[in-house]
Protein backbone atom coordinates (compact mmCIF):
# COMPACT_ATOMS: atom_id res chain seq x y z
CA UNK A 1 0.00 0.00 0.00
CA UNK A 2 2.73 2.05 0.70
CA UNK A 3 5.02 1.43 -2.53
CA UNK A 4 1.53 1.93 -4.51
CA UNK A 5 1.22 5.51 -2.67
CA UNK A 6 4.72 6.16 -3.47
CA UNK A 7 4.75 5.00 -7.26
CA UNK A 8 1.14 6.84 -7.71
CA UNK A 9 2.92 10.32 -6.18
CA UNK A 10 6.07 9.83 -8.86
CA UNK A 11 3.75 8.64 -11.23
CA UNK A 12 1.50 11.77 -11.23
CA UNK A 13 4.17 14.37 -11.46
CA UNK A 14 5.28 13.50 -15.26
CA UNK A 15 3.93 15.53 -17.74
CA UNK A 16 0.52 13.66 -19.22
CA UNK A 17 0.66 11.21 -16.56
CA UNK A 18 -3.09 11.31 -16.62
CA UNK A 19 -3.73 11.70 -20.24
CA UNK A 20 -2.13 8.53 -20.28
CA UNK A 21 -4.21 6.91 -17.97
CA UNK A 22 -7.35 8.47 -19.15
CA UNK A 23 -6.49 6.55 -22.75
CA UNK A 24 -5.43 3.73 -21.06
CA UNK A 25 -8.34 3.29 -19.03
CA UNK A 26 -10.80 3.97 -21.70
CA UNK A 27 -9.34 1.67 -24.00
CA UNK A 28 -9.58 -1.09 -21.25
CA UNK A 29 -13.56 -0.17 -20.72
CA UNK A 30 -14.02 -0.60 -24.38
CA UNK A 31 -12.09 -3.63 -24.23
CA UNK A 32 -14.11 -4.66 -21.73
CA UNK A 33 -16.94 -3.96 -22.60
CA UNK A 34 -17.09 -5.65 -26.30
CA UNK A 35 -15.46 -8.94 -24.39
CA UNK A 36 -18.96 -8.87 -22.32
CA UNK A 37 -21.04 -8.06 -25.61
CA UNK A 38 -20.93 -4.50 -24.84
CA UNK A 39 -24.25 -4.38 -22.66
CA UNK A 40 -26.24 -1.01 -22.39
CA UNK A 41 -25.10 -0.45 -18.17
CA UNK A 42 -21.50 -0.95 -19.64
CA UNK A 43 -21.24 2.43 -20.62
CA UNK A 44 -17.51 2.85 -21.56
CA UNK A 45 -17.36 6.72 -20.35
CA UNK A 46 -18.87 5.20 -16.68
CA UNK A 47 -16.10 2.24 -16.46
CA UNK A 48 -13.23 4.38 -17.79
CA UNK A 49 -14.39 7.12 -14.65
CA UNK A 50 -14.54 3.73 -12.50
CA UNK A 51 -11.17 2.56 -13.26
CA UNK A 52 -9.55 5.91 -13.01
CA UNK A 53 -11.16 6.69 -9.82
CA UNK A 54 -10.03 2.85 -8.43
CA UNK A 55 -6.45 3.63 -9.68
CA UNK A 56 -6.69 7.16 -7.69
CA UNK A 57 -7.47 5.93 -4.68
CA UNK A 58 -5.67 3.21 -4.50
CA UNK A 59 -2.07 5.01 -5.28
CA UNK A 60 -3.70 7.44 -3.09
CA UNK A 61 -3.58 10.55 -5.52
CA UNK A 62 -6.04 13.66 -5.28
CA UNK A 63 -8.73 14.85 -7.95
CA UNK A 64 -6.18 17.71 -8.09
CA UNK A 65 -3.19 15.56 -9.30
CA UNK A 66 -5.10 13.84 -11.91
CA UNK A 67 -6.82 16.30 -13.51
CA UNK A 68 -3.90 18.66 -13.69
CA UNK A 69 -2.01 16.19 -16.43
CA UNK A 70 -5.52 15.19 -17.85
CA UNK A 71 -6.69 18.77 -18.76
CA UNK A 72 -5.63 18.16 -22.62
CA UNK A 73 -8.38 15.51 -22.99
CA UNK A 74 -10.78 18.11 -21.30
CA UNK A 75 -9.34 20.75 -23.35
CA UNK A 76 -10.80 19.27 -26.61
CA UNK A 77 -14.70 19.16 -25.13
CA UNK A 78 -15.17 22.88 -26.68
CA UNK A 79 -13.99 21.88 -30.27
CA UNK A 80 -15.59 18.44 -30.52
CA UNK A 81 -18.47 20.53 -29.86
CA UNK A 82 -17.92 23.31 -32.52
CA UNK A 83 -17.26 19.72 -34.57
CA UNK A 84 -20.60 18.79 -33.86
CA UNK A 85 -21.66 21.78 -36.58
CA UNK A 86 -20.54 18.91 -39.43
CA UNK A 87 -23.16 16.13 -38.30
CA UNK A 88 -25.51 18.68 -38.21
CA UNK A 89 -25.38 20.23 -41.48
CA UNK A 90 -24.96 16.31 -42.94
CA UNK A 91 -28.70 16.43 -42.27
CA UNK A 92 -29.69 19.73 -42.58
CA UNK A 93 -32.37 18.66 -44.81
CA UNK A 94 -33.90 16.41 -42.67
CA UNK A 95 -33.55 19.14 -39.59
CA UNK A 96 -35.68 21.62 -41.55
CA UNK A 97 -38.38 19.18 -42.13
CA UNK A 98 -38.78 18.16 -38.68
CA UNK A 99 -38.19 21.88 -37.45
CA UNK A 100 -41.64 22.15 -35.56
CA UNK A 101 -41.66 18.99 -34.15
CA UNK A 102 -38.37 19.65 -32.91
CA UNK A 103 -38.97 23.12 -31.30
CA UNK A 104 -42.11 21.86 -29.51
CA UNK A 105 -39.57 18.89 -28.60
CA UNK A 106 -37.26 20.58 -26.67
CA UNK A 107 -39.24 23.17 -25.29
CA UNK A 108 -42.11 20.50 -23.76
CA UNK A 109 -38.74 18.46 -22.96
CA UNK A 110 -36.63 20.50 -21.45
CA UNK A 111 -39.18 22.08 -19.33
CA UNK A 112 -40.36 18.99 -17.96
CA UNK A 113 -36.93 18.01 -17.47
CA UNK A 114 -36.21 20.66 -14.92
CA UNK A 115 -39.69 20.95 -13.45
CA UNK A 116 -39.79 17.16 -12.66
CA UNK A 117 -36.38 17.38 -11.15
CA UNK A 118 -37.09 19.84 -8.66
CA UNK A 119 -40.83 18.45 -7.75
CA UNK A 120 -39.55 15.00 -7.02
CA UNK A 121 -36.39 16.42 -4.90
CA UNK A 122 -38.92 18.34 -3.19
CA UNK A 123 -41.45 15.12 -2.49
CA UNK A 124 -38.86 13.33 -1.40
CA UNK A 125 -37.67 15.92 1.50
CA UNK A 126 -34.64 17.62 -0.40
CA UNK A 127 -33.61 20.73 1.14
CA UNK A 128 -33.70 24.43 -1.40
CA UNK A 129 -30.28 24.75 -2.29
CA UNK A 130 -29.91 20.89 -3.51
CA UNK A 131 -33.44 21.62 -5.38
CA UNK A 132 -31.91 24.37 -7.12
CA UNK A 133 -28.51 22.80 -7.67
CA UNK A 134 -30.91 19.64 -9.42
CA UNK A 135 -33.02 22.25 -11.31
CA UNK A 136 -30.75 22.65 -14.64
CA UNK A 137 -28.70 19.16 -14.78
CA UNK A 138 -30.08 18.51 -17.72
CA UNK A 139 -27.99 21.12 -19.43
CA UNK A 140 -24.37 21.86 -20.85
CA UNK A 141 -22.32 21.80 -17.94
CA UNK A 142 -21.00 25.69 -18.58
CA UNK A 143 -24.86 26.52 -18.98
CA UNK A 144 -25.77 24.76 -15.82
CA UNK A 145 -23.01 25.75 -13.80
CA UNK A 146 -24.51 30.01 -14.77
CA UNK A 147 -28.18 28.59 -13.94
CA UNK A 148 -27.26 27.26 -11.05
CA UNK A 149 -25.31 30.19 -9.55
CA UNK A 150 -28.27 32.78 -10.66
CA UNK A 151 -31.01 30.74 -8.88
CA UNK A 152 -29.68 29.93 -5.83
CA UNK A 153 -27.67 26.44 -6.01
CA UNK A 154 -24.59 25.36 -5.20
CA UNK A 155 -22.53 25.35 -8.77
CA UNK A 156 -19.76 22.42 -7.44
CA UNK A 157 -23.12 19.97 -7.02
CA UNK A 158 -24.35 21.18 -10.28
CA UNK A 159 -21.39 20.25 -11.93
CA UNK A 160 -21.42 16.72 -10.36
CA UNK A 161 -25.31 16.25 -11.41
CA UNK A 162 -24.48 16.78 -14.93
CA UNK A 163 -21.58 14.25 -15.37
CA UNK A 164 -24.37 12.06 -13.41
CA UNK A 165 -27.41 12.88 -15.36
CA UNK A 166 -24.86 12.49 -18.89
CA UNK A 167 -23.89 8.99 -18.04
CA UNK A 168 -27.67 8.12 -17.26
CA UNK A 169 -28.85 9.47 -20.10
CA UNK A 170 -26.67 8.00 -22.58
CA UNK A 171 -27.14 4.36 -20.87
CA UNK A 172 -30.82 4.30 -20.22
CA UNK A 173 -32.37 6.24 -23.47
CA UNK A 174 -32.29 3.76 -26.15
CA UNK A 175 -33.48 0.63 -23.47
CA UNK A 176 -36.29 3.39 -22.20
CA UNK A 177 -37.45 4.30 -25.64
CA UNK A 178 -37.62 0.77 -27.12
CA UNK A 179 -39.86 -0.29 -24.22
CA UNK A 180 -41.88 2.62 -24.87
CA UNK A 181 -42.10 1.85 -28.22
CA UNK A 182 -40.83 4.57 -30.22
CA UNK A 183 -38.37 3.41 -32.57
CA UNK A 184 -37.42 6.56 -34.49
CA UNK A 185 -33.98 8.05 -34.47
CA UNK A 186 -34.70 11.50 -34.95
CA UNK A 187 -36.64 11.26 -31.87
CA UNK A 188 -34.02 9.09 -29.76
CA UNK A 189 -31.58 11.67 -30.77
CA UNK A 190 -33.53 14.53 -29.82
CA UNK A 191 -34.49 13.41 -26.48
CA UNK A 192 -31.08 12.25 -25.31
CA UNK A 193 -29.26 15.37 -26.02
CA UNK A 194 -32.51 17.27 -24.23
CA UNK A 195 -32.03 14.88 -20.99
CA UNK A 196 -28.18 14.10 -21.02
CA UNK A 197 -26.48 17.10 -22.75
CA UNK A 198 -22.92 15.70 -24.60
CA UNK A 199 -22.65 12.89 -23.06
CA UNK A 200 -26.31 11.71 -24.28
CA UNK A 201 -25.00 12.96 -27.77
CA UNK A 202 -21.55 10.94 -27.60
CA UNK A 203 -23.75 7.86 -27.43
CA UNK A 204 -26.52 8.47 -30.08
CA UNK A 205 -23.79 9.37 -32.10
CA UNK A 206 -22.16 6.25 -31.72
CA UNK A 207 -25.28 4.58 -33.22
CA UNK A 208 -26.17 6.97 -36.28
CA UNK A 209 -24.63 10.49 -37.22
CA UNK A 210 -28.64 11.24 -38.00
CA UNK A 211 -29.38 10.45 -34.16
CA UNK A 212 -26.36 11.87 -33.08
CA UNK A 213 -27.18 15.04 -35.18
CA UNK A 214 -30.81 15.64 -33.28
CA UNK A 215 -29.24 14.91 -30.35
CA UNK A 216 -26.65 17.98 -30.91
CA UNK A 217 -29.63 20.05 -31.73
CA UNK A 218 -31.51 18.96 -28.48
CA UNK A 219 -28.72 19.78 -26.62
CA UNK A 220 -27.96 23.03 -27.66
CA UNK A 221 -31.38 24.28 -27.96
CA UNK A 222 -31.86 23.10 -24.83
CA UNK A 223 -29.36 24.80 -23.43
CA UNK A 224 -30.67 27.82 -24.96
CA UNK A 225 -34.32 27.51 -24.11
CA UNK A 226 -33.59 26.89 -20.49
CA UNK A 227 -30.86 29.42 -19.77
CA UNK A 228 -33.43 31.63 -20.56
CA UNK A 229 -36.53 30.25 -18.66
CA UNK A 230 -35.31 29.06 -15.85
CA UNK A 231 -33.89 32.27 -14.18
CA UNK A 232 -36.87 34.26 -15.02
CA UNK A 233 -39.49 31.04 -13.83
CA UNK A 234 -37.25 30.92 -10.85
CA UNK A 235 -37.73 34.91 -10.02
CA UNK A 236 -41.49 34.51 -10.28
CA UNK A 237 -41.89 31.43 -8.10
CA UNK A 238 -39.82 33.29 -5.56
CA UNK A 239 -42.43 36.84 -6.08
CA UNK B 1 17.00 17.19 -60.66
CA UNK B 2 13.52 18.46 -58.62
CA UNK B 3 13.89 21.17 -56.64
CA UNK B 4 12.92 21.08 -52.73
CA UNK B 5 10.11 23.43 -53.55
CA UNK B 6 8.70 21.07 -56.44
CA UNK B 7 8.87 18.02 -54.07
CA UNK B 8 6.98 19.93 -51.35
CA UNK B 9 4.01 21.04 -53.73
CA UNK B 10 4.15 17.46 -55.31
CA UNK B 11 3.55 16.18 -51.81
CA UNK B 12 1.03 19.02 -50.53
CA UNK B 13 -1.21 17.93 -53.86
CA UNK B 14 -0.53 14.20 -52.89
CA UNK B 15 -1.95 14.77 -49.65
CA UNK B 16 -5.32 16.36 -50.85
CA UNK B 17 -5.18 19.93 -52.28
CA UNK B 18 -3.53 21.18 -49.58
CA UNK B 19 -6.52 21.24 -47.00
CA UNK B 20 -4.60 19.27 -43.87
CA UNK B 21 -5.38 18.83 -40.20
CA UNK B 22 -3.94 21.68 -39.48
CA UNK B 23 -5.96 23.95 -41.53
CA UNK B 24 -9.24 21.82 -39.96
CA UNK B 25 -8.05 22.41 -36.84
CA UNK B 26 -7.43 26.44 -37.51
CA UNK B 27 -11.34 26.15 -38.30
CA UNK B 28 -13.12 24.69 -35.52
CA UNK B 29 -10.45 26.22 -32.91
CA UNK B 30 -11.02 29.77 -35.28
CA UNK B 31 -14.97 29.35 -34.56
CA UNK B 32 -14.35 28.35 -30.61
CA UNK B 33 -12.48 31.26 -30.47
CA UNK B 34 -15.06 33.64 -32.13
CA UNK B 35 -17.50 31.79 -29.74
CA UNK B 36 -15.75 32.93 -26.71
CA UNK B 37 -14.85 36.18 -27.50
CA UNK B 38 -19.10 37.27 -28.62
CA UNK B 39 -19.85 35.36 -25.42
CA UNK B 40 -17.74 37.54 -23.34
CA UNK B 41 -18.79 40.99 -24.93
CA UNK B 42 -22.56 40.34 -24.95
CA UNK B 43 -22.74 38.38 -21.73
CA UNK B 44 -25.24 36.07 -23.48
CA UNK B 45 -25.69 32.87 -20.96
CA UNK B 46 -24.87 30.10 -23.96
CA UNK B 47 -21.18 29.00 -23.51
CA UNK B 48 -18.48 30.13 -26.75
CA UNK B 49 -18.35 26.52 -28.07
CA UNK B 50 -21.99 26.38 -28.52
CA UNK B 51 -21.66 29.67 -30.19
CA UNK B 52 -18.82 28.10 -32.07
CA UNK B 53 -21.07 25.46 -33.33
CA UNK B 54 -23.61 28.18 -34.46
CA UNK B 55 -21.16 30.39 -36.41
CA UNK B 56 -19.47 26.94 -37.47
CA UNK B 57 -22.97 25.92 -39.06
CA UNK B 58 -23.50 29.45 -40.75
CA UNK B 59 -19.64 28.69 -42.32
CA UNK B 60 -21.02 25.57 -43.60
CA UNK B 61 -24.09 26.89 -45.01
CA UNK B 62 -22.38 29.20 -46.68
CA UNK B 63 -19.81 27.47 -48.39
CA UNK B 64 -22.63 24.72 -49.42
CA UNK B 65 -20.49 21.65 -46.82
CA UNK B 66 -17.39 20.74 -45.13
CA UNK B 67 -14.45 19.85 -47.12
CA UNK B 68 -13.35 16.15 -47.12
CA UNK B 69 -10.43 16.57 -44.81
CA UNK B 70 -12.65 18.64 -42.19
CA UNK B 71 -15.60 16.16 -42.60
CA UNK B 72 -13.45 13.59 -41.93
CA UNK B 73 -11.38 15.06 -38.67
CA UNK B 74 -14.97 16.19 -37.51
CA UNK B 75 -15.82 12.75 -37.63
CA UNK B 76 -12.88 11.38 -36.16
CA UNK B 77 -12.78 13.68 -33.44
CA UNK B 78 -16.81 13.07 -32.63
CA UNK B 79 -16.11 9.15 -32.53
CA UNK B 80 -14.11 9.86 -29.27
CA UNK B 81 -16.55 12.10 -27.69
CA UNK B 82 -17.03 10.15 -25.01
CA UNK B 83 -13.25 9.62 -24.05
CA UNK B 84 -13.45 13.47 -23.54
CA UNK B 85 -15.66 13.37 -20.36
CA UNK B 86 -13.66 11.16 -18.65
CA UNK B 87 -11.56 13.78 -16.55
CA UNK B 88 -14.47 15.90 -15.39
CA UNK B 89 -16.71 12.59 -14.43
CA UNK B 90 -14.14 11.02 -12.51
CA UNK B 91 -14.76 14.93 -10.56
CA UNK B 92 -17.74 12.61 -9.31
CA UNK B 93 -15.42 11.19 -6.27
CA UNK B 94 -14.00 14.18 -5.64
CA UNK B 95 -17.21 15.58 -4.36
CA UNK B 96 -18.93 13.04 -3.19
CA UNK B 97 -19.79 14.36 0.56
CA UNK B 98 -21.63 17.21 -1.58
CA UNK B 99 -24.45 14.12 -2.60
CA UNK B 100 -23.84 11.88 0.42
CA UNK B 101 -25.58 13.90 2.99
CA UNK B 102 -28.99 13.81 0.15
CA UNK B 103 -28.04 11.12 -1.51
CA UNK B 104 -32.12 9.43 -1.75
CA UNK B 105 -33.29 12.84 -2.65
CA UNK B 106 -30.71 13.22 -5.63
CA UNK B 107 -31.10 9.84 -7.00
CA UNK B 108 -34.51 9.81 -7.02
CA UNK B 109 -34.69 12.94 -8.59
CA UNK B 110 -32.05 12.58 -11.54
CA UNK B 111 -33.02 8.95 -12.44
CA UNK B 112 -36.95 9.89 -12.75
CA UNK B 113 -36.48 13.78 -14.29
CA UNK B 114 -34.09 12.11 -16.72
CA UNK B 115 -36.69 9.34 -17.73
CA UNK B 116 -39.71 11.81 -17.85
CA UNK B 117 -37.59 14.32 -19.98
CA UNK B 118 -36.65 11.25 -22.27
CA UNK B 119 -40.32 10.22 -22.57
CA UNK B 120 -41.79 13.75 -22.74
CA UNK B 121 -39.39 14.79 -25.81
CA UNK B 122 -39.79 11.97 -27.33
CA UNK B 123 -43.49 11.39 -27.72
CA UNK B 124 -44.07 15.29 -28.26
CA UNK B 125 -41.65 14.91 -31.55
CA UNK B 126 -43.17 11.72 -32.38
CA UNK B 127 -47.33 13.72 -31.77
CA UNK B 128 -46.43 17.11 -33.62
CA UNK B 129 -45.04 14.87 -36.77
CA UNK B 130 -47.96 12.49 -36.85
CA UNK B 131 -49.95 16.12 -36.67
CA UNK B 132 -48.29 17.50 -39.65
CA UNK B 133 -48.26 14.52 -41.28
CA UNK B 134 -52.24 14.25 -41.42
CA UNK B 135 -52.04 17.29 -43.18
CA UNK B 136 -50.64 15.13 -46.41
CA UNK B 137 -47.13 16.55 -45.92
CA UNK B 138 -44.82 14.42 -47.75
CA UNK B 139 -43.44 11.18 -45.89
CA UNK B 140 -40.25 12.09 -43.75
CA UNK B 141 -37.19 10.88 -44.67
CA UNK B 142 -34.67 9.58 -42.30
CA UNK B 143 -37.18 7.83 -40.13
CA UNK B 144 -35.35 4.42 -40.11
CA UNK B 145 -35.78 1.93 -37.05
CA UNK B 146 -33.49 2.67 -34.22
CA UNK B 147 -32.69 -1.28 -33.89
CA UNK B 148 -31.60 -1.86 -36.98
CA UNK B 149 -29.05 0.38 -36.48
CA UNK B 150 -26.63 -1.03 -33.73
CA UNK B 151 -23.05 -1.52 -35.06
Amino acid sequence: MIALTAIGDAFFRLPLAGLFLTIAAYESASAIGRRIGSPTWANPVLLAIALVIGILSLTGTSYQAYFETAKLIHMLLGPAVVALAIPLYNNLLIIKRSATAVIFGVTLGGMSAAVSAVVIAWAMGASAPVMLSLAPKSVTTAIAIGISEQIGGMPELTAVLVVITGILGAIVTIPLLRLAGVDCLRASGLAAGVASHAIGTARLLAVDETAGAFAGLGMGLCGVVTATFMPTIVMLLRA
Amino acid sequence: MSTVHQLAGRRARAEGGGVSLARDLLAILGCQLAGEIAQRATGVPIPGPVLGLSLMLVVLILRRGPWASLQSNARGLLKHLPLLFVPAGAGVAAHWTLIRAEWLPITASVVGSSMIAILVTAFTMRAVERWQRRGAAPEISGARPLHTEHR
